[in-house]
């Protein structure tokens, strides 16, 4: 039985035994069921609301939504013809309309005294409510500082070996803090709001003084500006083991031949000195997959910095040590 | 009260009270039981007798301080059912839902001179799951027929009952892996105890159990997770059912309306700064000790208790005083 028929009989049988006869009530059911996005839903429940007195169950459960499902209504093709004219339009559409004579002598708006207020319509590229654990998964590093390891100790004791020291459980920690290493590039201008989110995000999750937090164009390696102050230094190598956090886009979006764009052979040697010091350095990036260039994706750990991005798909791409030690 | 359906496996209003003109259902609290009171909406009792009609868990999200384990206590009690709680932590693994061995015991007896060992069950120690599914193996441990005279019985904590409730709260704070270890034994309501001499089956009837499990959202759970649960997403308190909630517990007073205005709008600052929003409870304690105190929220020092009680920042200058 395929697994959404399995679903549908929970919801013939809600249907059915709670005697549901509101069509907003049956709408309630389809979406505590997550059933709201199936395309045969309806006919189910078309199907689910004509059992009752007088109508043969046995008939109406035998149904299956599969076989009701009435056509999918397509658009009307259009000739190729058609479509280019379309496209024409759309693009006369576009086109910017001349600027009207009134507009040179018309006075500019005064600037709003104050900061502006934060727009509303702003939604980070991590969601703000799953940001901590998306986080959390980025920047954790495994410690053996948990409990004692219980079955360690018995193991060794079994074998009458003598214990030279508590073996502890291996956990994540986010104790060792972070270096975030912000990418101030042409082509990371669009992101800057979730670049401040980001970063505040992180000063939550982060005890004071376990952030240091650096600028760079470029690469890292060309040098970094620390937060607040003025001059640009080498970047400063974490103590062993420290996460490094790399908000950039790698330089995919910055204009072709800018400074901005590094080769992906700079950035190879960024992350190799970063590997061969001790340091896991992870980069969030804005842009998918797709874009990534082909010599970094698959030897660095690079995560898409996106709205769909979840905690687990992070520690797949992160966490084969984490999952290993497990 | 019309839910445009028949509440055959749940229906609040038998122990509560009906405002038809909220539609809604409050069942009151009993303090001495731990139940804290509830107010129903009518999508809560579609939910809870959707998930009983399915045998499916309930996945109750929302923000935090939306009520959800409130809700599953709250339904045990109208149920008459056993309780049985468990809060994840980012250490609980999924067979600790179900059981825990005591291996630093076994070991130590196994370190006594001239002593037989026990059979591996008295080192079982059953947990909510194995508990609500099948409390008569619970009790021996798992223990076969052979075992039992040299393993002590298990207690209960729920006490005696045949049907239960098991919340499991704030998964979203356990390894991204446990929903996925939970999935069988939720769907099919059986898993194995492989920790015994010899492994055990235990079955449960989902008829007899209703599983909910609560997520603040912190993390997305994983969509083969979801599919299998019913899920209820509730919405943030309102003014209206805080005061219900405040007058079912201290009897009816004008000021639980203000006190409720004022943790809404410290709600909505919260949220809009992305700061924790005040909950139910810190609401009730609110109330609790402006009652006892006798402050009131017109008086000068209210913001010393909002300040201590609802909006507990490190810099904890309330929103719009001075």
């Amino acid at each position: 039985m395929r697994r959404s028929q399995i679903f549908l009989a929970d919801l013939l049988r809600g249907i059915d035994q709670l005697k549901i006869r509101d069509a907003e009530v049956a709408r309630s059911v389809l979406r505590m069921l997550s059933l709201d996005r199936l395309e045969a839903a309806p006919e189910a429940l078309r199907q689910a609301a004509a059992v009752g007195p007088g109508v043969d169950r046995a008939t109406a459960s035998t149904q299956t939504p599969e076989m009701k499902t009435p056509p999918v209504q397509r658009p009307p093709q259009l000739s190729s013809e058609a479509r280019s004219a379309r496209l024409e339009r759309r693009a006369r559409g576009t086109a910017a309309p001349p600027a009207p004579p009134w507009l040179d002598s018309t006075p500019a708006l005064a600037r709003p005294a104050g900061p502006t207020p934060p727009s509303r319509l702003f939604q980070p590229l991590f969601p703000r409510t799953l940001a901590r654990g998306l986080l959390s998964a980025t920047l954790a590093t495994l410690d053996r500082d948990g409990p004692l390891d219980i079955q360690a100790c018995v193991e060794e004791i079994a074998q009458l070996r003598p214990l030279r020291e508590f073996p502890r459980e291996q956990v994540t920690t986010l104790r060792l803090g972070a270096q975030v290493l912000v990418d101030s590039g042409l082509g990371m201008a669009p992101f800057r709001p979730d670049v401040d989110d980001l970063i505040a995000r992180i000063g939550q999750l982060l005890a004071p003084g376990q952030v240091s937090l650096l600028h760079f164009a470029g690469t890292p390696a060309r040098g970094c500006v620390p937060h607040g102050h003025p001059e640009m230094k080498p970047w400063p190598m974490p103590a062993r083991g420290t996460p490094v956090l790399v908000l950039t886009d790698l330089g995919i979006g910055a204009p072709a031949g800018s400074r901005d764009r590094p080769a992906v052979s700079e950035w190879l040697a960024f992350f190799d000195s970063a590997r061969l010091a001790g340091v896991a350095v992870t980069a969030l990036l804005p842009y998918g997959p797709k874009r990534w260039p082909h010599g970094l994706a698959g030897s660095v750990r690079l995560v898409h910095w996106d709205h769909r991005t979840t905690a687990a798909a992070i520690r797949r791409t992160l966490g084969p040590l984490l999952r290993a030690t497990r | 009260m019309d839910l445009g359906f028949k509440p055959r496996y749940f229906d609040p209003a038998r122990k509560g009270a009906v405002d038809p003109e909220r539609g809604t259902v409050t069942v009151g609290a009993n303090l001495a039981a731990g139940v804290p009171a509830y107010v129903y909406s009518s999508p809560i009792i579609l939910a809870v007798n959707l998930a009983r009609a399915s045998g499916r868990p309930l996945f109750v999200a929302g923000r935090p301080g939306t009520g959800k384990t409130t809700l599953s206590r709250n339904i045990a009690h109208v149920l008459g059912w056993k309780y049985y709680q468990r809060v994840v932590t980012s250490r609980t693994r999924a067979k600790d839902l179900m059981w825990t061995f005591d291996t630093l015991r076994r070991l130590s007896d196994a370190q006594e001179q001239n002593r037989q060992l026990p059979p591996r069950a008295a080192y079982v120690q059953p947990q909510a799951l194995w508990w609500a599914f099948d409390p008569a193996s619970a009790a021996t441990r798992g223990a076969s027929a052979s075992e039992r005279s040299q393993v002590t019985r298990a207690v209960d904590p729920a006490g005696p009952g045949r049907k239960s409730v098991v919340l499991i709260d704030e998964i979203d704070k356990a390894d991204p892996d446990v929903p996925n270890d939970l999935l069988e034994a939720l769907d099919v309501a059986r898993f194995t105890v492989d920790e015994l001499d010899t492994p055990l089956e235990v079955r449960g009837r989902r008829e007899n159990v209703l599983v909910m499990i609560t997520s603040n959202g912190e993390r997305e759970m994983p969509s083969a997770f979801i599919r299998r649960c019913v899920v209820l997403t509730l919405a943030d308190p309102t003014v209206d059912w805080l005061d219900t909630i405040a007058t079912d517990r201290f009897g009816p007073d004008p000021f639980h309306r203000e006190i409720a205005e004022r943790v809404m709008t410290l709600r909505a600052v919260a949220r809009e700064q992305n700061l924790r929003e005040p909950s139910t409870a810190e609401y009730l304690d609110a109330v609790a000790a402006s009652r006892a105190l006798g402050i009131r929220p017109r008086a000068k020092t209210w913001s010393l208790v909002a300040e201590s009680l609802l909006w507990k920042r490190e810099d904890p200058k309330l929103p719009g005083t001075r």
